[in-house]
């Protein structure tokens, strides 16, 4: 019960801070996306397996309260989430460069695959529009390279959030099983 | 020896996705309404806390990044305060003299708007200019559909989702808004479409009207549920497209859609 108001509070806690602060604050388009910052910082720290209900949760929910069609983000989170663990495996993240390395990749393609998805949800005609939509989102590469820029700081601060509070888990979790 | 396909990462993402799709397929808007509802309205007050918060902040950063700014801004302000007061007075023997010649021509005082303001309190998390989340709802009188403006003219969205106490503002920017317009001076009509954050573009102009750089465009009087004369953008550049049956026009909106705070919903338009 503890550990399921512990990863429920930090699903809530992403969701407001996301839409009622930091939306309203990072102005020119700069907006930086938390809960993808979120699940890449659960699967590195907890894995796949044991954080992908989380994982759907945490999409439902910003569905519910983004206030538009349900499923959008469940399908981005637990495609990107795969993907993720997929590539991680594959690349060895506890060294210190390549593990760097690779959550830059994972911000940048996050970030552009998450606005991507909200494309192709957003009931435009995607046949027709999608070059205009490339074109235009790449014109903006200084509000790209700042959006990027500000959520490699945001990771950091969401990643040690994270890690300490899934460590804190995996204690509690170890302590019962010993109990038993 | 390989593991079972069921026990596989791939097998759950596959259930998931196909399980969303046929929600998505099924019923994309009303079988989670109720529930919408329900989460945003018991979460609103923290969600107002966070903006007022998020407000503070940024009056806080602003108030800062003025300080030097401000002095020379002083100075401005006085001179524009005598100025505006001796335009005043003119205003005021201008506004009897109309009032006067109405009355004489028997024509009704223009459109007084029934306003709700109301404050932002959420935002898009993929673009600033799309949409965001205000703290009138259906309690409030709101509707879907409802014209939103800001300084009492300027046309900013439309409701697109009510709640008990909140509602989703869809912004005249978004790829998914259209709306019937004219241009004042030469009075050709179009359509404005949102184009990716970037601004406004009119559309569907017959090659036999006139476009001209600088010229104000204004809702017309076909827009659905949008009162006439509402202030949308100013003409940036003209693409006369020769070779297409309607020519284009780049429009740029009066006001800067990431900085806005508070809006007002029209109710009702009172004659």
């Amino acid at each position: 019960m503890k550990n399921f108001l512990l990863r429920i509070s930090i699903i809530f806690l992403i969701i407001f801070f996301q839409l009622n602060f930091l939306n309203l604050i990072f102005l020119e388009n700069r907006l930086v996306n938390l809960s993808i910052l979120a699940v890449i910082s659960w699967v590195i720290a907890s894995g796949f397996e044991k954080i992908w209900i989380w994982i759907v949760l945490l999409g439902f929910l910003n569905d519910i309260f983004l206030a538009q069609k349900i499923g959008p983000n469940i399908l981005f989170f637990i495609s990107f989430a795969y993907l993720i663990s997929f590539v991680s495996r594959r690349f060895i993240i506890e060294r210190r460069f390549s593990g760097f390395l690779l959550v830059i990749f994972f911000i940048l393609m996050g970030n552009v695959w998450g606005s991507f998805f909200d494309f192709l949800f957003s009931g435009a005609d995607i046949s027709a529009e999608i070059v205009s939509y490339m074109k235009n989102y790449f014109i903006n590469w200084k509000d790209f390279i700042g959006t990027n820029i500000y959520a490699g700081i945001c990771f950091y601060f969401i990643y040690n959030l994270i890690n300490r509070v899934e460590k804190y888990i995996a204690r509690n979790e170890s302590r019962l099983k010993m109990s038993l | 020896m390989s593991r079972k396909f069921t026990s596989r990462k791939i097998f759950k993402v596959v259930i998931v996705c196909i399980i969303t799709f046929l929600v998505m397929w099924w019923n994309p808007y009303n079988f989670f309404s109720g529930l919408r509802s329900f989460f945003i309205g018991i979460t609103l007050p923290v969600q107002k806390t966070f903006a007022s918060t998020a407000d503070k902040v940024d009056s806080f950063g602003e108030a800062i990044s003025s300080i030097g700014k401000l002095k020379k801004e002083n100075r401005n302000l006085i001179e524009e305060n005598l100025r505006l007061k001796v335009e005043n007075v003119k205003m005021a023997d201008i506004e009897k003299e109309n009032i006067d010649l109405r009355n004489q021509l028997n024509i009704l005082p223009r459109d007084k708007f029934n306003l709700e303001s109301a404050h932002i309190i959420g935002r898009d998390s993929y673009d600033n200019n799309s949409w965001v989340l205000i703290d009138k709802g259906q309690r409030h009188g709101v509707e879907k559909g409802m014209s939103v403006i800001v300084s009492e003219g300027v046309l900013i969205g439309k409701i697109q989702e009510v709640f008990t106490s909140s509602a989703k503002v869809i912004f005249i920017t978004d790829k998914s808004m259209n709306i019937n317009v004219e241009a004042v001076e030469t009075g050709a009509i179009g359509v404005v479409k949102g184009a990716y954050g970037l601004g406004l573009t009119m559309d569907l102009v017959l090659q036999t009207d006139s476009l001209r750089v600088g010229d104000k465009v204004i809702t017309s009087d076909i827009s659905q549920n949008i009162p006439r004369g509402l202030l949308v953008g100013e003409i940036k550049e003209v693409d006369p497209a020769k070779n297409d049956l309607f020519q284009k026009a780049i429009i740029s909106p009066p006001i800067d859609f990431s900085k806005l705070r508070f809006v007002f919903v029209i109710k009702n338009v009172n004659n």
